[in-house]
């Protein structure tokens, strides 16, 4: 189902870049800053597309928004030392092109909770270093990468344009639909009208 | 071996929010990997409320960021007091972390001044500088620091240092608007009170003097401790 509604109930349909659809709950989905100011007021019109991000990258993504659903409203970044046993064996067991695909898409969400949590473990791994040895860990990226990077990051803006017009289309077919009992109705009282003029002609 | 981790494939708010979460320690050392990383870090717009130098036999920088203190130490090379060996400042240097036991290098070698200029742009610090002088200061080139350091808003001059080295710093840093003197450099009356009548906002002054030397004085604050 992906009507808009405030119910925990309510399941969203994910379309994935391999083009694959999964459900996620309203709940879990409304963690992202990027779904609420697209479709949590009007809805969404069959699967949304992040199709920027591949389906393992985003069940993973949701595995934690459903996971903190209960958990109280996000009120800046916890220490990681401050983490459950569930949160750290969360980050432990993802490899780091899964950690990295993981931060860029709970970026793209803006799922606050997510992106800080992964940012703190990042900066934990750089505490302790010199100057070299963070170069080393940090991996300076080449001019060919930094090309590429630009590519990607343009790609990300049509992607999200695309999502932005998406959620701009739902918009105005639900505009549609609410125009439509009034239509129906004009139609109805203008049949019977009719009607009543042809039976009274007839008479 | 260390794991690695491609922190500028990351999008820039990522980047941005990794920065936020480290110490001014680090980074300040992440901002010495490039002019890119730099322009980062000082984009987070951390300020330092204050930047203090305490020249010894090696100078100390210590910078207030918020409730950190970012504590740097230049030329701590001799084991020896008796052997300290005169330093040119103008040459590259590396910079130590005591609190964390670490030296750290810039990608491009430094010397003091570019270290201080870095550590002012970087945390956003536009102010005079506050710097004390110790005793075995006297190794360091008063002109290369006045070249480097500029004008300072407190001088304190401690009893350590000698009367020579005293009036050279006296002579080279006079534009400053506190002043703090442990000790008379001077033999002659009239040239302590050639310091005493410039208009400084506090005065501390913690030798001798005389009737005529207080009622010389025009500042707002003074410090006296032993009258004649």
């Amino acid at each position: 189902m992906t009507s808009p509604a405030s119910s925990s109930e309510v399941k969203y349909l994910i379309e994935s870049s391999e083009g694959n659809t999964f459900d996620v709950s309203g709940a879990a989905l409304r963690q992202s800053n990027t779904f609420n100011a697209m479709f949590l007021n009007i809805g969404a019109d069959g699967p949304i597309p992040f199709t920027d991000y591949n389906e393992a990258t985003l069940k993973k993504v949701f595995e934690y928004c459903e996971h903190s659903v209960n958990e109280e409203n996000y009120s800046g970044p916890k220490h990681q030392d401050d983490l459950s046993k569930w949160d750290l064996n969360f980050f432990n067991e993802m490899d780091q092109k899964m950690f990295i695909d993981v931060i860029n898409a709970s970026n793209f969400l803006d799922i606050e909770r997510l992106t800080s949590y992964c940012c703190e473990r990042i900066a934990r791994m750089l505490r302790g270093k010199n100057t070299q040895e963070m170069i080393k860990v940090i991996t300076l990226p080449t001019a060919e990468e930094l090309e590429a990077k630009q590519k990607v990051e343009e790609k990300k803006a049509a992607a999200a344009k695309k999502v932005a017009e998406k959620a701009a289309e739902t918009a105005e077919k639900t505009e549609t639909l609410e125009e439509l009992p009034v239509q129906q109705l004009v139609q109805t009282t203008r049949n019977k009208l009719t009607r009543k003029y042809l039976s009274f002609s007839n008479e | 071996m260390e794991p690695t981790f491609p922190l500028f494939r990351l999008p820039e708010n990522a980047i941005v929010q990794v920065l936020q979460n480290m110490d001014p320690d680090w980074l300040l050392i992440i901002s010495l990997i490039s002019t890119k990383i730099k322009h980062i870090v000082t984009s987070l717009l951390l300020k330092a409320g204050d930047v203090e130098i305490c020249i010894s036999d090696m100078i100390c920088l210590k910078v207030h960021i918020g409730r950190s203190l970012l504590a740097l130490n230049f030329y701590n090379d001799s084991n020896d007091q008796n052997e300290l060996l005169s330093v040119d400042i103008t040459l590259p240097v590396d910079a130590f972390l005591p609190l964390e036991s670490k030296t750290i290098q810039s990608s491009t070698p430094l010397n003091f001044s570019n270290w201080l200029n870095h550590i002012q742009s970087v945390f956003c610090y536009t102010n005079p500088l506050n710097l004390d002088f110790h005793r075995y200061c006297e190794r360091f080139e008063i002109q290369s620091l006045k070249d480097a350091i500029g004008n300072v808003d407190v001088l304190y001059v401690t009893s350590g240092v000698t009367n020579v080295f005293t009036k050279e710093v006296l002579k080279f840093f006079n534009a400053s608007n506190n002043l703090f003197l442990e000790r008379n450099p001077f033999k002659e009356t009239h040239q302590i009170q050639q310091i005493l009548i410039q208009n400084y906002t506090i005065i501390g002054f913690h030798d001798v003097y005389s009737l005529d030397d207080m009622l010389l004085v025009n500042i707002i604050g003074l410090r006296w401790s032993k009258m004649v």
